[in-house]
């Protein structure tokens, strides 16, 4: 019962986040009361909500062929856009003068998610209950706790670093140019990389057939 | 060795892409239709050859074909073969027997000869329709090749002084009204009226727009512009006038993902409406882009089917696609044979043009100059039955027959849809849902669904109010009581 007990109280800030989220921030970073494990759970808590939404969707809202949807995959996806943000909101903030360290970008981010994971929990069961004509309702609920999301990203990523709106704005336009300069790079390297695994692998070939 | 490989190779290329388990016995060909996420399912086959024929074969003395390019099956069961090479045509009869070969006429006491002729059609009263394409006209004969009339050649306003009227197919309808596909004429289908008098243009072909292009053309000077490709609409290839006097026609799509088939009515506006736009009315919905026979499908020729149906020919992999009235694929079979492989019964090397004769369908093969003939198999005469109820209200009738089908084939979609479609009219909703889950007939799925629930919400609701009200009425008994309780300790 008391671990119970304690999770609710540790979980206690993201709630508070989603209905103060300017405060809840601030407690977050300033106040420490943001932990890492917390942020990391509200994220599994995520990849959990879109893994049920995947299984249980009904098929009038989602019509995707079975072999086509994976679960697995979608969680490693939505990580690797998780830590490209983070990088890369990073990379731009310290040399901006923002406060955030990658640790609190992190958590902002990952506490964010609680509106996300409650809709697309809820709107997965309603899903269910809805005709093809009211399935609207259905994309409603899940682009509400989308947009939500993204509010409470900006809201989060302002705290964090103290910036005013029109300076947090620009390091969000900053950090989306900083995405396309890290895809590129990893690109070049993962390009670089296979051209230099195929030239060991000819060289030893041309050995293997010269002696 | 290395060639046998080659061979097999192609062999297997050839399916697009696809994994077809299910082979027919020795039928070069596999039959395959695309499922609703436009993925390639196996089925079997609709239609196996049943003979084939050439010019010998109906006269030693006719000769062959040479590059044929239309065959037409008359009112009257008779075949004409249009043999564009020797400038003649060809009528015999379902038996090989030959009727008459026309390779020309008297008009006004002189002699007249076709000049390679492309396509012909024959009315309800016999009269021939020839495109005598190199001609530049339309001579119109009786049944015994006697020259009646011919088509005025039109000289509309705003044409071109280069204009030739070199007419292509020809099609007739009931009415009288005649329309004419003519090659290089990209306004639409130019159509006459009974007496033979240019009427105007009939149907049009939507040119897409390219948003690139567009944004370059922001930048460029006249002169630039002047010299870059024109957009023109494609040209109509095939043509054929249903029961109801609406005409198909084909046109080719560059990417092979918009729909190829038009059926316009009177008014020459597209009447055939495809729900699912993941398998559009354009034969295969993926190909290869490199090698042999790869490249989009191009359909050059229609035939209206009865009960709605219609099947389309594919000159890029040779290949015969019937569809319902609604646009939904039923079946594919026939296909081609590379350069190089010899003659294979049952496939073509260049098709040109396809025909109904009975319930068979013939494919006219140009560069062999023969003639294919297909004959339903027990599946595919069952999809023609089931379409053919379904199509004239017999529900219950198409029941019987899409349950053989799903029993031959249990990846026939529109099987399971039809099911689900009676049950969903009978009334019993949770096996419509079961049955219209399956042929992924989503627009029915979710009616059938809506009753179910509202079938359910009726089972229960009463029940959740009656016990609500109960616990309810408890509870107030229960607070009264415990009042009443109260007031007599404190009395």
């Amino acid at each position: 019962m008391s671990a119970v007990k304690r999770f609710f109280k540790l979980y206690s800030l993201p709630m508070y986040i989603l209905v103060r989220p300017f405060a809840g921030f601030y407690a977050m970073k300033f106040e420490e009361k943001g932990t890492i494990k917390l942020a990391l759970f509200n994220f599994l808590l995520l990849c959990l909500a879109y893994g049920f939404s995947n299984q249980y969707t009904a098929i009038l809202a989602d019509d995707r062929h079975p072999y086509m949807i994976n679960s697995l995959f979608t969680a490693l996806y939505m990580a690797a856009t998780l830590l490209l943000f983070c990088v890369a909101n990073w990379s731009v903030t310290s040399i901006t003068g923002g406060e955030g360290r990658f640790k609190d970008i992190l958590m902002a981010i990952c506490y964010a998610m609680t509106p996300l994971v409650l809709t697309v929990f809820t709107a997965t069961i309603i899903s269910n209950f809805l005709t093809a004509d009211e399935m609207g309702l259905h994309t409603l609920m899940i682009s509400a706790g989308f947009f939500y999301f993204i509010l409470l990203c900006f809201i989060g990523l302002l705290t964090v670093h103290n910036y005013g709106a029109v300076k947090a704005l620009l390091m969000i336009l900053m950090t989306f140019v900083a995405i396309l300069i890290i895809v590129f790079l990893g690109a070049l390297l993962f390009t670089l990389w296979t051209q230099l695994g195929s030239f060991i692998s000819n060289l030893y070939t041309e050995l293997v057939f010269r002696f | 060795m290395r060639k046998k490989i080659g061979v097999l190779f192609l062999a297997c290329v050839m399916f697009v892409g696809s994994a077809l388990s299910v082979s027919a016995e020795g039928l070069p060909f596999q039959g395959y239709t695309y499922n609703y996420w436009g993925w390639i399912v196996p089925t079997p086959v609709a239609y196996v050859p049943m003979r084939s024929f050439n010019g010998t074969d109906i006269d030693p003395e006719l000769g062959n074909f040479v590059n044929p390019s239309d065959v037409h099956v008359c009112p009257n069961g008779n075949i004409l073969v249009v043999d564009t090479g020797n400038n003649r045509i060809v009528i015999f009869d379902q038996q090989l027997n030959l009727i008459r070969v026309i390779d020309g006429f008297y008009q006004d006491g002189a002699r007249q000869t076709f000049n390679a002729p492309q396509g012909v059609f024959v009315t309800q009263n016999l009269e021939i329709f020839v495109a005598d394409t190199e001609n530049l006209r339309v001579p119109i004969l009786d049944w015994y090749g006697n020259f009646l009339r011919e088509l005025e050649t039109p000289n509309p306003e705003g044409l071109e002084d280069d204009f030739r009227f070199a007419p292509v197919t020809i099609a007739v309808d009931r009415g009288g009204r005649i329309y004419v596909i003519v090659r290089h004429v990209f306004e639409g289908i130019m159509n006459f009226d009974a007496s033979g008098e240019f009427m105007g243009y009939f149907g049009t072909i939507e040119v897409g727009r390219n948003p690139i292009e567009i944004f370059w053309r922001f930048f460029m000077t006249e002169h630039q512009i002047a010299r870059r490709p024109r957009f023109i609409p494609t040209e109509f290839q095939g043509m054929a006038i249903d029961q109801y006097n609406f005409v198909f026609t084909t046109n080719f799509d560059a990417w092979g993902t918009a729909n190829q088939v038009m059926r316009l009515n009177p008014r020459g506006e597209d009447v055939i409406f495809n729900l699912n736009e993941n398998v559009t009315i354009s034969g295969d919905q993926r190909h290869r882009t490199m090698g042999e026979m790869s490249g989009p499908t191009q359909l050059i020729d229609v035939i209206a089917r009865p009960n709605g149906m219609f099947s389309a020919l594919d000159r890029t992999r040779g290949r015969v696609y019937t569809y319902d009235s609604e646009g939904n694929l039923l079946y594919v079979f026939s296909g081609m044979t590379g350069s190089g492989w010899g003659t294979i019964e049952g496939m073509t090397r260049r098709p040109v043009a396809l025909e109904m004769l009975g319930d068979d369908i013939i494919v006219l093969d140009g560069h062999q100059g023969r003639i294919l003939q297909f004959t339903p198999t027990e599946y595919g005469a069952l999809i023609n039955e089931a379409i053919a109820r379904r199509y004239n209200g017999d529900e219950l009738g198409a029941v019987y027959i899409w349950r053989q089908l799903v029993a031959l084939d249990a990846n026939f979609e529109l099987a399971w849809a039809g099911i689900g479609r009676s049950m969903l009219a009978a009334g019993d909703n949770a096996a419509a849902r079961y049955y219209l889950r399956r042929g992924m007939d989503m627009v029915h799925y979710s009616i059938a669904f809506r009753r179910h629930r509202m079938e359910i919400m009726q089972d229960i609701l009463p029940v959740v109010f009656n016990v609500a009200t109960a616990l309810m009425g408890l509870f107030i008994v229960y607070k009264i009581v415990k009042v009443v309780k109260r007031r007599v300790a404190e009395a």
